[in-house]
């Protein structure tokens, strides 16, 4: 029996023993620090990666300014008071940077201060940076490196997801789904061809291509024919020729 | 030696636990207390219409039938949208069948109160809409269009839109067509998830103000005009829908708009086909894959089809010289399965001699689908006619010039045959068909007349001597209701394609 006794005693300290793990300290756990989201929830629409690609050359002539959304998380408690962010470029010096007050709008502006904020109660927030139309960005995409500094809320959060890209122009860029997908139902592409299907086919979804059955992909190519013949008819009217790319190749779907 | 013992009750802890229990229990043979054909009075199948009673007084052989508690509870077989559903829980089944067209099983199941044991016998129910197979009469009333339907029983069932809908269609009526197991309709749940009901029976209702598509099995209004397409036209003008098997194809105000079978889709229309064209209402399916049309602009026929975002010129030897349409449509028997002949009546816009076409609708034939362009001689009535019919067997035109005299042409010998029925003097003739339905246990070929009485409309329908295209009098039967009659055509479950 005395016997028995040691290994229950023994039993007991083995499981006191395992039962005790050391803790493992959650990087960033207790730290409020800002960072940008980096991922894809569509239950949200949430979809950023570590670069943003802007251009005005799909938006109507007369605009010159438009908002660039970017997310920023927190790590860290939420509190029941807003906290100002400290967003900052950090490319100033690069080739191309973006320059404040003529690329985008100024952090310091008093406006953008008091969106510079995260709520109270909340660890998420979309900024909206503003871009401004400048008459280079026809040739020159300007970039804008966005960072945080430290302030009384926040101190250096994630260093892989620390900063942000926003690349701002006006000039056409194609889309990574545009051949093997789309290219099939609107040929071969073309930056004027893709702004008149934004404007006035009414589609601009290119990175979802299987968001689409056939028959609605039908619909679009067969409207973008239907819509181009009138388009250039209109055209006509006013002596110009049919719709060009830059390069001179004439606009056309296949039928 | 306490060791010892706890060891021993141990293991016999084990043994006693295998011990076999022998019981002491009284069982009873199965056929004592479920017999088989326990349960008479159900038969193995019945078929029945929708708004129909099913009636069974099912009767327990040699049981007391007090002692059962009973259900009737059904599902459907060759559908997954029909759960099992209780339908009565009396011993007497008394059920009025709301149920879409199909086949169902049906459940007899009686349980015994006092040991739970339960009785099953099981059948079929086959279900067809009345709305199915029948007479329907397109109709005005109101300023308004409807439907009556004299079903399979010589019943008339009148305004069924306006009964079944509470609204009828606004708008003149044109005509209707139908497709069988192939309309897509996307239904919003309250929870805003989306369910397609796939391969349904409709009707393409068509006035001048409105398309509707209505739903064959109940007669509700599956969707209307402003939300068929994926970008409604700027005009609204419906002139006509040609059903076929890749699609049904849509002429409003000039272009054609098709729904792509061929696709994945969601019983929308199109934008229009692509090309330089202003199509008439006049046309007809090719079974297969598209219609013929009436271009206004070239004053010739294309092709409209769902399998080109295109229109397909037509270029035809026999009738090369620019002409309008009086009438046109294929020659239809059963389905698409029986390749046949179209026939139209055509004006030579120089010349304005009538031509009566006798034209192939196998597209797969491709090139001129002309094959007869003859003249019609000057003096023959037929140039006087406004209401048109084909015989599908033989290349016979029925017409009427619109008052109360049907007559026959045949467009390859010239002949006529005039007067060959005389309705009283207060009608008018406003359609006429010959609709064929071979090689089915619903076999029927009967040329309908439809007439205006100034206050309502009467139907007479005609056998025909043999396979001629001449009409055995008087009718084999007649039918009258309310309205002003624009069109008949008979729906079956055995024609896929109705134009």
């Amino acid at each position: 029996m005395k016997g028995l006794n040691k290994y229950i005693f023994i039993t007991c300290i083995i499981l006191l023993v395992t039962g005790c793990k050391e803790k493992v300290t959650m990087l960033y756990e207790d730290v409020d620090a800002l960072y940008f989201y980096n991922g894809t929830d569509r239950t949200n629409d949430y979809f950023q990666k570590d670069s943003v690609v802007y251009t005005f050359f799909f938006e109507e002539e007369s605009r010159t300014s438009d908002t660039i959304e970017i997310i920023i998380c927190t790590t860290g408690d939420v509190y029941n008071y807003d906290r100002e962010i400290p967003l900052v470029q950090i490319n100033e010096s690069e080739k191309f940077a973006a320059v404040s007050g003529r690329d985008y709008i100024s952090f310091d502006d008093e406006e953008m201060k008091k969106i510079l904020t995260m709520p109270a109660g909340k660890n998420l927030v979309k900024i909206p940076i503003i871009a401004l139309k400048s008459s280079d960005m026809t040739f020159n995409e300007y970039r804008l490196k966005l960072s945080f500094k430290d302030n009384q809320y926040f101190s250096t959060g994630i260093d892989e997801f620390s900063s942000i890209l926003i690349k701002i122009s006006n000039m056409a860029s194609k889309p990574a789904s545009w051949d093997g997908s789309w290219s099939s139902y609107f040929g071969q592409w073309g930056g004027e061809k893709m702004k008149f299907l934004i404007n006035y086919v009414g589609f601009d979804d290119f990175d979802n291509p299987s968001n689409y059955d056939l028959s609605i992909i039908s619909f679009f190519q067969i409207s973008a024919n239907n819509k181009l013949i009138e388009y250039n008819k209109q055209r006509e009217k006013q002596n110009l020729p049919p719709l060009t790319e830059a390069d001179g190749t004439i606009v056309e779907f296949p039928k | 030696m306490k060791t010892n013992i706890f060891t021993l009750g141990f293991i016999l802890t084990f043994f006693i636990s295998c011990n076999y229990d022998k019981g002491n229990y009284d069982y009873i043979d199965i056929d004592e207390i479920l017999p088989e054909n326990a349960v008479e009075g159900i038969e193995d199948t019945y078929s029945r219409s929708s708004q129909e009673y099913l009636n069974i007084t099912p009767k327990l052989v040699e049981l007391d039938e007090d002692d059962y508690d009973y259900c009737w509870y059904l599902y459907g077989i060759n559908s997954t949208v029909y759960a099992r559903d209780t339908i009565s829980k009396t011993k007497e089944l008394n059920f009025f069948i709301t149920l879409s067209s199909g086949t169902y099983r049906l459940f007899f199941k009686a349980t015994n109160k006092k040991n739970g044991l339960a009785l099953y016998k099981t059948t079929v129910i086959n279900v067809a809409s009345i709305y199915s197979n029948g007479w329907y009469i397109l109709k005005k009333e109101d300023n308004s269009s409807d439907l009556d339907l004299i079903d399979i029983e010589g019943k008339l069932h009148s305004s069924i839109i306006q009964t079944v809908n509470n609204k009828p269609i606004l708008g003149n009526p044109i005509k209707i067509s139908s497709a069988r197991k192939s309309y897509n309709h996307l239904i919003t749940n309250e929870d805003g998830t989306v369910k397609k009901l796939q391969n349904q029976d409709v009707i393409f209702l068509v006035t001048d103000k409105d398309l509707a598509v209505l739903n064959l099995d109940n007669m509700n209004i599956f969707n209307q005009f402003d939300n068929l397409f994926y970008e409604a036209p700027d005009v609204k003008a419906p002139q006509n829908v040609f059903t076929c098997y890749g699609g049904p194809t849509l002429i409003n105000n000039g272009k054609a708009h098709w729904i792509s079978n061929i696709r994945a889709n969601s019983g929308l229309f199109n934008a229009p086909i692509i090309g330089d064209y202003s199509f008439s209402s006049y046309g007809m399916s090719y079974f297969v894959s598209g219609a013929l049309v009436h271009d206004k602009i070239s004053n010739s026929f294309k092709v409209a089809t769902p399998y080109s975002t295109t229109i397909t010129d037509i270029t035809s030897e026999k009738l090369n010289k620019p002409f309008d349409v009086l009438y046109m449509k294929e020659q239809a028997i059963n389905s698409m399965m029986i390749i046949s002949n179209g026939l139209a009546l055509v004006r030579d816009i120089e010349t304005n001699v009538l031509k009566g076409v006798r034209l192939n609708t196998d597209w797969s034939y491709g090139g001129d689908p002309v094959m007869d362009a003859v003249d019609i001689p000057l003096d023959r009535n037929i140039y006087n006619g406004k209401i048109f019919a084909l015989n599908n067997n033989n290349n016979v035109l029925y017409y009427s010039e619109g008052k109360n005299k049907l007559n026959m042409y045949n467009i390859l010998s010239t002949q006529e045959n005039l007067n060959i029925v005389t309705y009283p003097d207060n009608e008018a003739i406003k359609s006429i068909n010959h609709m064929s339905v071979l090689y089915s246990s619903n076999s029927f070929d009967q040329l309908a007349v439809l007439t205006s009485t100034g206050n309502g409309w009467k139907l007479y329908l005609y056998n025909f001597v043999g396979t001629t295209s001449e009409i055995v009098t008087p009718e084999i039967a007649s039918y009258s209701g309310t309205g002003e009659p624009q069109y008949v055509t008979y729906l079956s479950s055995d024609i896929l394609y109705v134009n």
